[in-house]
């Protein structure tokens, strides 16, 4: 695992599920596609966007913002491929902020958590809820620069 | 000092402005990202925002901003009612512009700064655009 530990809100998806044919209806546990689908959002993320931005940080740079280093981009490729492969849920969206970082968010309802990689290298992992922080960890990744 | 100088305090009925670069992806798919309020290098007394009773929200718009701008809504009672100042800050060629004192880019990774910016999220009354690059 690439964090210090796991978030209380994506969960570590199923990736077994014993399949019988005693239930005909599919129930609600037996959702393979989910699982396909998660992964697949991650892969677009990576492949679509941070990847893109990796090949020209420079589209990032607008209105005197810095943007993030390809060492940043890296980082969150890097980042992004290993809660992927962990099983976690994707986060709604990857933005670059205004000082060279990157921000991984997820939003479902009144809870809100981010992972802000800065561009010093630090890692920062952020949850709220109702707009309250009610956890804050500092990550350390052990990217495969640094293994 | 009052008037239509800029000077007067921001009324809480008082709509305020606050330009997002489409660039940078932070109003997606009608959900705007806490990292529009985040303050930006330069904003070291606050967050710039925008009197709309001075500025028409076009104008608002108009920046070097490569893709143009969003520009969030947001009233100034709202943001009050949660702890969070407004203050006016004209200046010589913008009578209008305002700032929120609370949120500066040497605290904004303060937990306190952190909430706001979530907070202010919450209070934006709508987004209006995208409004296209201006070439001046």
């Amino acid at each position: 695992m690439p964090l210090t530990r796991s978030s209380p809100f994506i969960s570590i998806s199923l990736r077994d599920a014993v399949s019988t044919s005693v239930a005909m209806e599919a129930p609600i546990t037996r959702d393979y596609g989910r699982i396909d689908k998660a992964s697949e959002e991650w892969q677009i993320l990576i492949d679509y966007q941070l990847i893109e931005w990796g090949r020209d940080p420079g589209q990032l740079e607008d209105d005197d913002m810095q943007p993030p280093s390809k060492d940043t981009i890296q980082q969150a490729i890097w980042l992004a491929s290993a809660l992927n492969k962990a099983g976690f849920a994707p986060p709604t969206r990857i933005v670059p902020d205004a000082h060279g970082g990157i921000v991984f968010e997820r939003q479902e309802g009144n809870l809100f958590e981010s992972i802000r990689l800065s561009s010093d290298g630090s890692a920062e992992y952020c949850f709220f809820k109702n707009s309250r922080l009610v956890e804050r960890e500092r990550l350390v990744l052990h990217t495969a620069g640094s293994e | 000092m009052s008037g239509h100088d800029g000077t007067e305090p921001v009324a809480d009925d008082e709509l305020l402005y606050r330009r997002i670069p489409v660039s940078k992806g932070w109003y997606t798919q009608k959900r705007l990202s806490p990292e529009a309020f985040d303050p930006r290098p330069g904003e070291r007394t606050g967050i710039s925002l925008y009197r709309e009773k001075y500025k028409p929200i076009q104008e608002v718009a108009r920046g070097k901003g490569r893709q143009g701008y969003y520009v969030a809504v947001l009233r100034a009672g709202d943001v009050r009612k949660h702890g969070i100042e407004v203050v006016p800050r004209p200046q010589l060629d913008d009578p209008g512009h305002a700032e929120m004192p609370d949120l500066t880019c040497d605290n904004r990774l303060t937990q306190e700064a952190l909430e706001r910016k979530l907070r202010l999220v919450e209070l934006c009354v709508r987004v209006e655009g995208p409004f296209p690059p201006t070439t001046d």
